[in-house]
């Protein structure tokens, strides 16, 4: 039970910390000081936003659907939360839950965060709003499709849906130097997945005021925000645990494992997290026909036939071998 | 408890509001899919919350907000709909009333199952997937086959429409249409 109550708790802190790291980060790219007047070096900046939102008041549009406007940050939070209940921490055994379907149902759980957006969008009965949450559900559906397919891979190969198993099968080798198109395609569609910068078009600042959330204001637009940036570090948990072998150090050598298994995960996600922010820094955004066209001409056809050969691959390992 | 639940939402789906009205369906699959988690094959419950919650329902919804869809036409459709409704229903209580009174062999799974393991290790560790992949693949290969075509020919009755569209459209005075078929 008090892991239930914990491993939340957790995740809203180390989110805390996030984006902290991210403005600072980010005005490190941009020759700005960024946030350093709320305590130390601005480590308080964080609950300072935090109070910032809480204590604001929470405006409901008068011709909105409460009942959907109000239901619809709570499905987007909580099923960014329900995600991380079979996410495999530090050893490999500290989980809520080790399913054997593990990556399917991470898979089931994020397509209805989908409806968290239509809903908030449709609800606030806004054309920005609208128009926000359609093209983030265009977005996430589309590059779904792409990242079924890579895991399809990953999954074949290791014969494996569970977590753990598949960071196991990584002992020797990590998945980045057998598949690394595969990496490639999985981490542009992560930052796709995630709304983030050169696919961030649901929340375009210039054409829509600020996508599918425009209309929510205090504590309903912080559930938003905490959904989003839980998002991202389970995006970048499970591409450490796909391709950059988990908590396994860099091949099976004796010199790497005096580094602890906690050192090697927490560094590895650290270090996507921080390519994200580095995209987040230089990149402009894409176009939104682009995007479509990337997603489904260009990643879609790409990782099928990846799949293709992988399994055209493995066929002929076990006739020939 | 949760099959009460679910034959109680079915009622939500006829609520004039076609955007609610799916919601309550999204609400339907969920409380099917912890129903089926409940009789104990979880794999199948994933699979209807990954088709039908996050793929159809979600298209679905994309479609009715783009649309503008009146209410008073939503009633129209009902009454033109309920001879087809029977009809279909009919083909699917026949289906339902094959399963239950006629039954698939259930020896004949535990032979293809137990053939070359242990039994007793066999009947703790097949899981649901292997069960599945054994009645697909093994058993009903041939019903398999035969599902792939008809979707084939759902697939090619699209397209055909499409096509036939594309042609009707050389009508329309538009420049880029014109261009295209001349090309």
């Amino acid at each position: 039970m008090l892991i239930i109550i914990l491993i939340p708790l957790f995740i809203i802190f180390v989110i805390a910390i996030l984006t902290l790291l991210e403005r600072r980060l980010l005005a490190n790219f941009q020759r700005r000081i960024g946030p350093d007047k709320v305590g130390l070096f601005g480590i308080l900046q964080p609950i300072a936003d935090a109070f910032k939102l809480l204590f604001k008041e929470m405006i409901v549009p008068g011709i909105a659907n409460i009942f959907i406007f109000l239901a619809a940050p709570l499905i987007i939070f909580l099923v960014s939360l329900i995600n991380w209940s079979i996410i495999p921490f530090f050893y490999g055994n500290v989980l809520i839950a080790e399913l054997n379907l593990g990556f399917l149902f991470i898979f089931a759980i994020s397509s209805l965060g989908v409806y968290g957006i239509i809903m908030a969008g449709w609800a606030s009965n806004s054309k920005y709003a609208f128009l926000g949450s359609m093209r983030a559900a265009a977005q996430v559906i589309s590059y779904e499709v792409s990242i079924g397919i890579i895991i399809m891979i990953i999954i074949i190969y290791v014969g494996s849906f569970n977590l753990t198993k598949i960071v196991e099968s990584q002992l020797y080798i990590w998945n980045v130097f057998i598949c690394w198109p595969c990496f490639i395609l999985f981490f542009i569609s992560a930052l796709a997945e995630t709304n983030r910068v050169p696919f961030d078009l649901p929340e375009a600042e210039s054409e829509l005021v600020s996508g599918y959330n425009v209309e929510y204001s205090s504590f309903t637009f912080a559930l938003f925000f905490l959904a989003e940036y839980s998002n991202i570090i389970l995006m970048s948990f499970l591409i450490v645990l796909l391709f950059l072998g988990g908590w396994l150090p860099l091949f099976n050598l004796d010199i790497f494992f005096f580094l602890s298994k906690e050192f090697w995960i927490i560094f590895k996600v650290l270090f996507i997290i921080y390519l994200f922010i580095l995209i987040r820094g230089t990149l402009p955004r894409y176009r939104y026909d682009q995007l479509m066209m990337i997603g489904w001409k260009i990643f879609l056809p790409l990782s099928l036939s990846y799949l293709l050969l992988y399994i055209i691959f493995l066929f002929l390992f076990e006739l020939f071998l | 408890m949760f099959k009460y639940l679910m034959v109680l939402c079915c009622f939500g789906v006829y609520t004039v509001n076609p955007i609610q009205a799916l919601l309550w369906l999204v609400m339907v699959f969920l409380l099917a899919a912890i129903v089926l988690i409940e009789l104990g094959s979880e794999f199948l419950a994933i699979l209807l919350f990954m088709v039908y919650i996050g793929a159809i329902a979600v298209l679905f919804l994309f479609v009715i907000m783009l649309l503008n869809i009146r209410k008073v036409e939503l009633y129209n459709y009902y009454v033109n709909y309920i001879p087809t409704l029977i009809f279909i229903s009919f083909f699917f209580f026949l289906e339902i009333f094959f399963v239950i009174f006629i039954k698939c062999n259930q020896q004949n799974i535990i032979d293809y199952i137990t053939f070359d393991h242990l039994w007793v290790n066999s009947l703790y560790y097949t899981s649901n997937i292997e069960v599945i992949g054994i009645l697909l693949f093994d058993i009903y290969y041939y019903y398999f086959f035969f599902l792939g075509l008809i979707l084939l020919i759902a697939l090619l009755g699209t397209l055909i429409l499409l096509v036939n569209l594309k042609k009707n459209s050389k009508k329309i005075p538009n420049y880029y249409y014109k261009k295209k078929w001349k090309f």
